[in-house]
Parts: C-alpha cells; sequence; structure tokens
C-alpha cells in the first residue's frame, strides 16, 4: 500500500497518462478513498489547463549562434587582487596591521641579536676554537682526555675536507 | 755463630730492600721542577689500561666522561663511555691524532706537533711548589702547584704518582682562578698485553684528513703570499708568551687563514687573519649580525672549553683571538696588531 507522499510523487504522469496500468489502478484506488490525494490532482490538473491555454512563442532564428558565441568567446578571469590585499584584507583595522609590523621587527631583532651573542652556534669560529685546541694536543702537560672531550663533540673532519 | 747468622741476615735483608726499591721506585728528583720534568714524560714511557674521569666546566654545559685508556710507549687510545660523546674514541699513534666516530664510521685524522723547548719555556715563566704528599688511588703522590709568576694566569694542580711519575690527577684553574677541567685515574692495570689493532682505524672505515698540515713551518713572507696579504704580528704580548710559529690554515670555506700561535708554557693564544668576507659566511646558524663590515665582536668566554674569543675587523681584514687570558689581555692583544 502506497502512501500520500509515493502517490503525489506520480501525481503528475498519472494526469497526462504516462504510467502503466497497474500503476494507473493502484493510483486509482488510492484516490477513490484520499480526499487529499484528489485536491493534489486537482490543482496539477487545473495548471496543466492554464498552459495548454497558452500561445506558444517561436524561438529567434540566432538563438543557437548566439549560445555558441558565448560558450566559444574567452572567459575573463577573476579580478586579480595584490597579495597585500589578500594577506590583509580592508576589514582588519588599521591597529592590527601596526601590530603585526611591530611583531615582526621585534621578532627579526631577537633571532638577529641571538644569533650574534652564540658563539656556540657558530660552525665559522667554532673551527677557530678547534684549531687552537688541537694545536695544544701536545703542550707540555696537556690534559689530552679533557682536550678529546672538545674536539670529539665537535664535527671536525666531516666538512673540512 | 749466633752473631754471624744475624749479621748474614741483616745484610740480605739490607740488599733486599734495596733490590726492591730499584725495581720499583726510580730515583725521585729532588726538585719540584724536576719531579714535574719527569711527570711530562713518564705517560710516553709506560704501558697501562686504566680508567680515568674526565669533566670539563663551561659556561654553557659541563661535560664528564669515564674514558677507557690503554697506553703503551708511542701509542694511546681514550674511549670515551659518556652517551653525549656517541661512543667517541681518541688515537694518538706517534704525531698523528685521530677521532673515531662510530655512527659515521669515519677516522678524522690530524697531524698534532711536538716542539722541544717549550717545557723549558714553562719553567721560565712558572713555579712549581709542592703542596703536599696526598695519595691518590692508593697511591703514594705528591700534589705540585703550578702558578704563573703573573696575576691573571691559568694555573695547574697535579698529582704526581711517586713510582712512576705518571699524572694520576690534574686540575686545571683558568685566568679567572675557576676550576675549569678535572681529570683523575680511578684504577690502572700495569703492563697489559695490548692489541696492536687498538692503535688502529678500523678496516672499512673512511679516513678524513682534518686541517693543514701543522708541522710545516712557514715564515711570515711565505704565509703572507699564501693567504694573499700581509700577516700582521701583535705588537704587544702578555708577558712570558713567546711565537710557537707561523700556520696556514683553511677554514671550512676554503679560505685561507694565517694563524699565529704564542705560548707561555702552559697556555696559548691564537690569532687568526683573514679576509673579513669569507665566502662561507652564513654557513651557520644564525645570521651573524655583527660580522663583516662591522666592528667585530665582543669577548666572549668559549662555550666548551676554558678560555675566550675576541673577533675584532680592520680594514678587509678579520682577527680571531683565542686564548685563557682576561679580557683586557686579549683586548691589548688586538689593538696592538696593525
Amino acid at each position: 500500500m502506497k502512501s500520500c507522499k509515493d502517490i503525489q510523487s506520480q501525481l503528475a504522469d498519472f494526469a497526462v497518462g504516462a504510467l502503466r496500468e497497474q500503476e494507473i489502478a493502484e493510483i486509482g484506488r488510492h484516490l477513490q478513498e484520499c480526499p487529499v490525494c484528489q485536491r493534489e490532482l486537482g490543482a496539477l490538473r487545473r495548471t496543466g489547463s492554464l498552459l495548454d491555454a497558452t500561445e506558444p512563442e517561436d524561438a529567434p532564428a540566432d538563438l543557437w549562434q548566439s549560445i555558441r558565441r558565448d560558450i566559444e568567446a574567452p572567459k575573463p578571469g577573476p579580478a586579480r587582487v595584490p597579495w597585500w590585499e589578500a594577506l590583509f584584507p580592508a576589514r582588519w583595522p588599521r591597529l592590527a596591521y601596526a601590530g603585526l609590523a611591530a611583531t615582526a621587527v621585534v621578532a627579526v631583532a631577537l633571532v638577529m641579536t641571538f644569533s650574534r651573542l652564540s658563539p656556540a652556534g657558530d660552525d665559522e669560529t667554532q673551527d677557530f676554537i678547534l684549531r687552537h685546541g688541537m694545536l695544544a694536543w701536545n703542550d707540555p702537560l696537556s690534559d689530552k682526555a679533557a682536550l678529546g672531550v672538545m674536539l670529539g663533540r665537535s664535527e671536525v673532519g666531516r666538512e673540512m675536507q | 755463630m749466633m752473631r754471624a747468622t744475624l749479621l748474614i741476615s741483616m745484610a740480605a735483608m739490607t740488599m733486599m730492600v734495596f733490590a726492591a726499591s730499584d725495581t720499583v721506585a726510580p730515583t725521585t728528583p729532588a726538585s719540584p721542577a724536576e719531579r714535574l720534568r719527569a711527570a711530562q714524560g713518564a705517560e710516553e714511557r709506560l704501558t697501562l689500561r686504566a680508567t680515568l674521569n674526565t669533566a670539563t666546566f663551561s659556561r654553557q654545559a659541563s661535560v664528564s666522561s669515564q674514558v677507557v685508556v690503554c697506553r703503551k710507549p708511542g701509542c694511546c687510545r681514550w674511549e670515551y663511555q659518556s652517551p653525549i660523546l656517541k661512543g667517541l674514541v681518541m688515537i694518538e699513534k706517534g704525531d698523528a691524532v685521530i677521532r673515531l666516530d662510530p655512527a659515521q664510521k669515519t677516522a678524522s685524522v690530524g697531524c698534532a706537533r711536538r716542539e722541544a723547548g717549550v717545557f723549558d719555556l714553562l719553567l721560565k715563566n712558572y713555579t712549581v711548589t709542592a703542596e703536599r704528599a696526598e695519595p691518590i688511588i692508593g697511591r703514594a703522590a705528591d700534589v705540585l702547584v703550578i702558578k704563573h709568576r703573573e696575576p691573571g694566569r691559568p694555573a695547574k694542580k697535579l698529582w704526581v704518582d711517586r713510582a712512576t711519575s705518571l699524572i694520576l690527577r690534574t686540575e686545571y684553574y683558568d685566568c679567572d682562578g675557576r676550576l675549569a677541567t678535572l681529570t683523575f685515574y680511578t684504577d690502572i692495570e700495569w703492563n697489559p698485553q695490548l692489541e696492536d689493532s687498538l692503535f688502529e682505524v678500523p678496516d672499512g672505515w673512511k679516513k678524513v684528513a682534518v686541517g693543514d698540515d701543522p708541522s710545516k713551518h712557514w715564515d711570515r713572507e711565505s704565509l703572507s703570499k699564501e693567504v694573499a696579504f700581509n700577516s700582521r704580528e701583535p705588537a704587544y704580548l702578555p708577558a712570558g708568551f713567546a711565537l710557537d710559529g707561523f700556520h696556514l690554515y683553511h677554514c671550512r670555506c676554503g679560505v685561507a687563514s694565517a694563524h699565529l700561535r704564542y705560548v707561555d708554557g702552559l697556555n696559548s693564544v691564537s690569532v687568526f687573519e683573514r679576509f673579513a668576507q669569507c665566502p662561507g659566511r652564513g654557513r651557520g646558524r644564525g645570521f651573524g649580525w655583527g660580522r663583516g663590515r662591522g666592528g667585530g665582536r665582543n669577548c666572549e668566554l668559549l662555550a666548551n672549553q676554558p678560555g675566550r674569543m675576541l673577533v675584532r675587523q680592520a680594514g678587509d681584514l678579520s682577527f680571531i683571538l683565542i686564548g685563557d687570558l682576561p679580557e683586557t689581555e686579549l683586548s691589548k692583544i688586538a689593538d696592538s696588531i696593525k
């Protein structure tokens, strides 16, 4: 037994006689007992009558040519937005831009300052320190076990030759 | 009869004591300086397998490690046990100093030359005193203290074994008077059988030559030609320092530097000179603010060893000074390089 919803989905086809006999019989039985679907069918038929009453209008002669021209014509790309506008949309307040700029300046200054203050992180000068230590190897009373720690912790030898 | 037997027994005992003292203990040098001279060469004569502890107290991080040492005349091997050193082995064989890196299976082979006469310079600049007798690892030892005649210089304390003159413990105090390194034996096995392979690079390992040959002697003129600028010597040196030699050194970017080394017997100062605009700049970490055209770095303590480093720029040359000296002394040396 079909529900009203199932029946109503087939009512348009029922109205124009596009269903099979078995379906037509089934919907007919339902309509005899269902006033809701009867009203729905009535509305469909009224709309159809109105459409049938209107005069069909001929399509313009160059319709397909104009459609083809539209298809083949080069399409303009999306409007080009400068990168700074994309990165910083205009809706952001000016204060936010100023804050970002200040943060960037402070961050760069900190990185550069610490890179200067950290001799251990500087491979270039570390090489000279190692060379200095290496030449002390045979100095009188040199503590070679301690010197070995210093030389061993370095990358000496891998990149120098 | 009994008296004769007693006399013979006493004579025999006396002879046994003399014989024992002859085989166990060498003649003890009279002065602390002579004891130090004997200690300086003692380890070269001995064969031993031992464990020692070494610690370096630096500005950034202190490092300590237990080290297994195998030594026989002309060769020594140090196996570092600390995880931070990742299985590091150092080998000394003649003038070659070899660093074995197990992770890379790479042997970095350098050369450390031996200059005669530096020990005499030490005795000239430093006083050596026998502070006290103090046994260490169950052996009789004397504590020798080596101090510069001028203040503000490094000092050493050594525990010297009375029987063999081996240095059993070393304490190094930097120019600021702080304990900077400490190394001491914890046990020693005398005269073990040591395989020659202990002192060789293992088969299949990659050998890499490190740096330039320091045994090659340069003078100022020939070195200046090699580095393509006139090498400059400092007009001022702290009391007791003397020129050890001119050396050629190529930094990792391949640029030749002049290396002037000065020694006072216990301490050394290196002056590296090179063009300031080294193409290798920026290969290290950081942006290097303060290098290049700027006035150079302030004096800084070294991160992993005793001493300070000072970088100065003059014209298109850069001067890097390294040594365990007060900042004022390093600055005076740098200022005198014209």
